[in-house]
């Protein structure tokens, strides 16, 4: 591929992909603005670092840069509230998507869904959304997320169990 | 005579039904998005693309690269020291059982520790993911190639 080719193909991926990354980084973070920085990085270190590679590589890249920018922002809010002496905001995955008008357009299911995915340890979260959503094989999570298949599996199936309730499952 | 244990087919198809089912409540909730929240990501992208300065990203200094660099090493020895004390993993040409099975997230659990001793500021543990994910995507060369 030459220069144009690749940046067509990125512009392709990313497109397709930063919806839901950035409600990923959502339901981990809590708030819009910290979801959008930790998307905008992602999208940046895979541009800049990694176009290179062959396009099968960049779904996994990208979602192992995101799930590092996560725990990076994780770890300098915990250690901002350490050093003012405060407790750490609670999560609050959706709450923008949550005002009254826009509850009105979205299903009762989905908003539920949002605000038990929000409640998910953060691996459960991870697996289930990686698994689910983007349909990756549980090969591939492992990789992303740096665990074993056998921790993949359990905390996928504990995901779902929880999460399945809600749909009747 | 026993009847075939259908049992798993039956579980197999309602897990199938459920994931479906939820895949389809989340699709559903992107459609919700606040236009804003497209138009920003699609400003981002497009930045990324054209390599345009970040509005809100901060490159990590180099200030704590010795310290950074003493902690990975530390990182990989213990992690190696793991795999070798961990029965079967050492068996020449399979690679599976060691960067798979291994758990790189040992390095933010290290880091966390290391900050809230105060051993270490924020550019530092920067420097130190970053070599902490190229070290990750060596490991997911090894295992391509």
């Amino acid at each position: 591929m030459n220069r144009d080719d690749t940046r067509d193909a990125l512009d392709q991926f990313l497109a397709g992909v930063e919806r839901r990354a950035y409600r990923i980084a959502r339901y981990s973070l809590g708030g819009s603005d910290e979801a959008l920085d930790v998307v905008q990085e992602a999208m940046f270190r895979l541009c800049e670092r990694y176009a290179h590679r062959p396009s099968e590589q960049w779904k996994p890249l990208f979602y192992r840069i995101l799930a590092n920018a996560i725990t990076d922002h994780h770890r300098k809010t915990a250690r901002k509230h350490a050093r003012i002496g405060g407790a750490m905001p609670a999560s609050d995955p959706g709450s923008e998507e949550f005002e009254p008008s826009a509850m009105l357009e979205q299903s009762e299911l989905g908003a539920r869904l949002e605000a038990e995915i929000g409640r998910l340890p953060e691996q459960q979260r991870q697996c289930f959304l990686l698994r689910c959503w983007e349909q990756l094989s549980v090969a591939e999570t492992a990789r992303i997320m740096g665990i074993s298949i056998g921790s993949v599996k359990t905390h996928y199936h504990r995901a779902l169990a929880r999460l399945g309730v809600l749909t009747g499952g | 005579m026993t009847k075939p244990d259908q049992s798993n087919d039956r579980g197999d198809s309602t897990t199938k039904r459920v994931e479906a089912s939820l895949r389809e409540a989340l699709e559903s909730r992107l459609e919700a998005l606040p236009p804003e929240v497209t138009q920003r990501l699609a400003e981002s992208r497009q930045a990324a693309l054209t390599r345009r300065s970040r509005a809100y990203w901060r490159r990590p200094a180099v200030g704590g690269l010795a310290l950074a660099a003493s902690v990975l090493l530390a990182v990989i020895l213990i992690g190696q020291g793991t795999r070798e004390t961990t029965p079967g993993q050492d068996v020449p040409g399979q690679h599976a059982a060691g960067p798979v099975a291994a758990e790189p997230t040992a390095t933010a659990d290290l880091l966390i520790l290391a900050i809230e001793s105060e051993d270490l500021d924020d550019e530092a543990a920067t420097v130190i993911q970053d070599l902490d994910f190229m070290l990750w995507l060596s490991q997911q060369d090894d295992l391509d190639a």
